[in-house]
């Protein structure tokens, strides 16, 4: 019995005394970036419950018996999380040093576009999606929401994006990397009235009205740059119904965090919204449009996602037209397809890729008499991006693209703008351009710079080719900004922006092939105040200056001897007020004016909208009533009045004489939307939403344009069709 | 014979000492909960920090225990009160996002399960008090959410205490009601006082915040010296309550002998 308790008692010492010759300590301090000693950091090894936490000095001290390679994990709420993996030598003890990043400081806030708008947090003034669907009068459309924003001029009830004093022409929209031309429903003369991107299928989106990154190539004036959502992680379906459309979406995923679909639809009519709220006289056909948005996501990896985009939109409206010359229908239809395959990944653990191959196409009719043109623009592009954070404080980007455009106009136009009639005399056009466009870029973001704590810097440059045009071109961009405090900063940008002229415009019939890029140079300066996180307070003060826009030219038809320049202040207070109200205030001042196109003498130009006021506000009511209101205010759009005509005997026709150009204006821009929204939840549980928006409630009237009488002598006011007093409601319901 | 055996014991519970003091993970999760407890009675960041240390390295040990998942969560969850109380946003936002994250996957992972929806309710019921405009989606999300988990399981004390504290908080003309919510606060009251906790893994929170909603629905309908009853027995309960100790109960009796 002796013998067995001893060899029990050998063996248990034994083991004992092993267990205690394999432990060591692991001990170390933990600071900040400015090297003061970090307290309550959770020092531990990865997959063990062996650890510490730093005391009010920042030491730590703990013991492990773990051998072979360990991770060490250093966390704490504010700061990225650290980890370090070592193999360590048994019976020895390990020091450690460990500085805490402060997320604070994320390269994020250090990109100094100085005119960003995001909806993600540390961008900018942020826009939720929320914002976006809330907001009265904006049909929950991102452009006509984004039109709140200061920076973008009230031109109409129009959504295409008037960027500071520039044609929208000078901004691009892009899609998960993908182009994408014409983004808008019922295009015309009019412009688009709503984008057709479902604001269901937006992840996030960064708006620019300047100064913007090299990432972003051929633009002179503003960045819209949208991601998309990723897989879906619960299923789920939308349905929505109004006086004016239907849509649904649904949310289906396909294996758990790995693969799913997202696909969203939208049809308009908006028959009963102009039987109910008249004028649907001025119809020969009421506008019409349907879209879908859909995506398959594919999660292959921790770190890599495929996703295939898709996006098709179609329009058609018949408007009644009176022109001095004869009565006339409009007829517009239009369709615009995208599909964009993109990956995403991480590559050697700290590169984060993106990579795009897209295809955009869009077709468009236009008939108004004589008028019977198609536009199509096909355009294929391959792009690539590519961030690698070189230290703790430096990142740079780096990417290319190559895009291949071709537009053809094929059909008749009017020979003179003053007649349109069946028989005029006309033009034939019959002519596709093609053109591929090859550009590289490079930045590289600083923080810390010359080791000066709140300095930062972006600097980059890009370069774009256009080969069958020998077409070259190279933008620096430089941005640089100073935090003066914990909530302000102040931010400086400077930069040279490039844009080809529309294609049409390198038609050796009636255009100059040799014309030269249109040139921007912009100057920035920002002052930025965040109150909180919900509440910002920006004011912006700009001078853009244009080179080489085109102008007609007797002999060449265009030359490069155009130029302008866009002045002004944006201000912008966000926020959210106690008492349940949430909103925005933007103010907007410019000064702009060209000379280019037919524009001989410098005048104002037809976006030179001096003062553009808008007051969005949402106030809680209760915590399911929710009313709302958008008052937006514009200085009258400039225009050229005919002051007279010249009776054309042999023609049986008028032709109108015009006073200076742009030396008129209409009326000031005024109108106040409303909405009053209901959150429920009925159906089971199901949350709904109820909505009632009433439209320029207090009828204000806002002039378009002017039509004349046949000699130009009288005329009459035009309003836009959806400027009119108009009541829409209807629902959401989230199954 | 009887010497050396104890000789032996004795050498074998040096030797499970000497391989350290390392605890099992659900030793981790018993000695964290009395850590929170502690933490959130007298208002200690310091006790709920280790709490949440602790916890967080249980995690990369069992990522998939859901009562890891959850203890964690409610660490979250009460490190961004502290950070609500010193009026930290920031600090605030990342704590009470990264629980509400934490919560709803598990929701979605164990769906039905009375006691994540409960601490969900909870966590949106911050939210909204900090942000009162997220009380348009949380809310009515809130209470359908308790709605559900009563019919799923009826003994939770926690979920009545929700529920209760969404009715409270409710206006009447939206579904609201005072004397509703205190049915809900006296039956999540009751089912504390007479359930005996039979496995101490298992969430126990909330006692304590069960009176203290009682009580303030108490002084909501005028019913002060039933709320002051309350508060004082919040007190007998945890006499080291500091938050009824120091702010609510001064701030009742104030209020009673002014009048």
């Amino acid at each position: 019995m002796k013998t067995i308790i001893a060899t029990i008692l050998i063996l248990i010492l034994v083991s004992a005394f092993a267990s205690a010759q394999q432990k060591y300590t692991i001990k170390g301090k933990t600071f900040d970036e400015d090297g003061k000693p970090l307290p309550f950091v959770n020092v531990f090894l990865l997959n063990s419950l062996d650890g510490g936490m730093s005391d009010e000095r920042g030491v730590f001290s703990f013991q492990t018996a773990k051998t072979g390679e360990v991770t060490l994990v250093a966390s704490m709420i504010g700061y990225k999380k650290y980890s370090k993996t070592f193999k360590p030598e048994p019976e020895k003890t390990i020091s450690l040093s460990i500085e805490m990043q402060n997320t604070a400081v994320n390269m994020a806030e250090i990109v100094v576009t100085a005119s960003s708008y995001s909806s993600e947090k540390g961008k900018g003034v942020v826009m939720s999606s929320m914002d976006v669907i809330t907001t009265p009068g904006g049909a929950a459309d991102i452009f006509q929401s984004l039109k709140t924003l200061p920076g973008l001029t009230q031109v109409s009830e129009s959504a295409q994006l008037y960027v500071r004093g520039g044609d929208p022409i000078e901004t691009i929209t892009m899609l998960d990397q993908a182009s994408l031309y014409h983004p808008f429903t019922f295009e015309s003369s009019y412009g688009g009235i709503f984008s057709n991107i479902n604001t269901a299928a937006i992840k996030g989106m960064y708006f620019s009205s300047g100064g913007f990154s090299t990432k972003y190539g051929n633009a002179l004036s503003g960045v819209l740059d949208i991601d998309t959502k990723d897989e879906p992680q619960i299923q789920r379906i939308n349905l929505g119904v109004s006086l004016a459309n239907a849509s649904i979406s649904s949310d289906i995923p396909i294996v758990e965090n790995v693969l799913g679909v997202r696909l969203d639809a939208r049809q308009s009519f908006t028959k009963p919204l102009f039987v109910v709220n008249g004028g649907i006289d001025r119809f020969t056909v009421t506008p019409t449009s349907r879209d879908v948005n859909g995506a398959l996501v594919y999660k292959y990896s921790q770190t890599g996602r495929l996703k295939l985009f898709g996006l098709y939109g179609e329009d058609t409206q018949g408007v009644n037209v009176d022109r001095p010359e004869f009565n006339a229908i409009f007829d517009g239809a239009s369709n615009n397809s995208l599909l964009n395959l993109q990956v995403r990944d991480v590559l050697f653990s700290d590169v984060l890729v993106k990579a795009s191959a897209s295809w955009n196409r869009y077709n468009s009719l236009w008939k108004l008499g004589v008028l019977d043109l198609t536009k199509r623009d096909n355009n294929y592009k391959l792009r690539a991006d590519l961030e690698y954070q070189v230290a703790a404080r430096t990142k740079l980007s780096f990417g290319s693209e190559l895009e291949q455009r071709s537009s053809s106009y094929i059909g008749t136009v009017q020979k003179q703008d003053y007649d349109f009639r069946p028989n005029a005399p006309s033009i034939t056009l019959d002519a596709t351009l093609v053109g591929r466009r090859l550009a590289a870029y490079a930045e590289v973001e600083q923080a810390s710079l010359f080791k000066i704590q709140n300095l930062f810097a972006v600097v980059g440059g890009r370069i774009d080719y256009i080969p069958e045009i020998d077409l070259r071109w190279i933008d620096p961009r430089l941005s640089i900004g100073y935090k003066l405090g914990e909530h302000s900063t102040l931010k400086f940008g400077w930069g040279i922006f490039h844009q080809h002229a529309d294609p049409r415009l390198y038609s050796p019939e009636d255009g100059n092939p040799n014309l030269k890029a249109l040139k921007a140079t912009h100057y920035i300066a920002a002052y930025d105040y965040s109150f909180s996180d919900q509440a910002d307070f920006r004011v912006e003060f700009y001078h853009k200056e244009y080179t080489d826009l085109p102008l007609k030219n007797a002999v060449l038809h265009y030359d490069n001897g155009g130029n302008g320049y866009a002045r002004g202040i944006d201000l912008v207070v966000k926020g959210s007020i106690p008492g349940f109200i949430n909103g925005w205030f933007s103010y907007g001042f410019v000064d702009t004016k060209r000379k280019w196109m037919d524009f001989e003498e410098f005048a104002p130009s037809s976006y030179d909208i001096t003062h553009n006021v808008t007051m969005v506000l949402t106030y809680s009511v209760t915590p399911t009533w929710q009313i709302g209101v958008n008052y937006k205010f514009a200085t009258g759009r400039p225009y050229t009045p005919a002051i007279g005509s010249v009776f054309h005997s042999n023609e049986n026709i008028y032709e109108p004489i015009y006073a200076a150009k742009n030396s008129a204006r209409y009326e000031n821009y005024q109108r106040l939307d409303s909405r009053l929204t209901h959150f429920e939840q009925l159906f089971g549980g199901k949350f709904t939403v109820f909505y009632i928006e009433g439209l320029n409630i207090l009828n204000i009237k806002n002039i378009f344009g002017y039509n004349y009488s046949a000699d130009y002598s009288q005329r009459n006011e035009i309003q836009s069709y959806f400027g009119r007093r108009m009541i829409i409601f209807g629902m959401l319901v989230t199954l | 014979m009887k010497k050396i055996i104890a000789v032996v014991s004795c050498i074998a519970l040096l030797s499970i000492a000497a391989r350290g003091q390392s605890l099992s993970v659900n030793e981790i999760i018993v000695e964290a909960k009395k850590s929170l407890y502690q933490g959130y009675t007298v208002n200690d960041k310091q006790q709920t920090l280790k709490a949440y240390a602790i916890l967080e390295r249980a995690l990369s040990v069992e990522p998939a225990n859901r009562l890891v998942v959850y203890h964690l969560a409610y660490a979250e969850y009460l490190l961004a009160r502290i950070a609500y109380a010193s009026k930290d946003e920031k600090i605030f936002d990342q704590y009470i996002d990264k629980a509400a994250e934490r919560t709803e996957k598990l929701l979605e992972q164990e769906k039905g399960w009375s006691e994540a929806a409960a601490l969900l309710g909870t966590i949106y019921g911050i939210k909204i008090s900090q942000s009162p405009m997220k009380g348009i989606t949380l809310g009515p999300k809130t209470t359908g959410m308790m709605k559900e988990a009563v019919a799923v399981d009826s003994t939770n004390p926690r979920v009545w205490m929700v529920y209760g504290t969404m009715k409270l908080n409710t206006p009447s003309f939206f579904g609201g009601s005072v004397e509703e919510a205190q049915k809900f606060f006296a039956r999540a009251v009751a089912l504390f006082e007479n359930t005996k906790p039979t496995d101490q893994l298992q969430p126990n929170w909330g006692y304590l915040d069960a009176l203290v909603w009682l009580a303030k629905s108490f002084e909501k309908s005028e019913r002060q010296q039933e709320a002051l009853v309350t508060y004082r027995k919040a007190l007998t309960v945890e006499p080291n309550f500091l938050w009824v100790k120091n702010a609510l109960l001064p701030s009742l009796e104030k209020k009673m002998s002014a009048k």
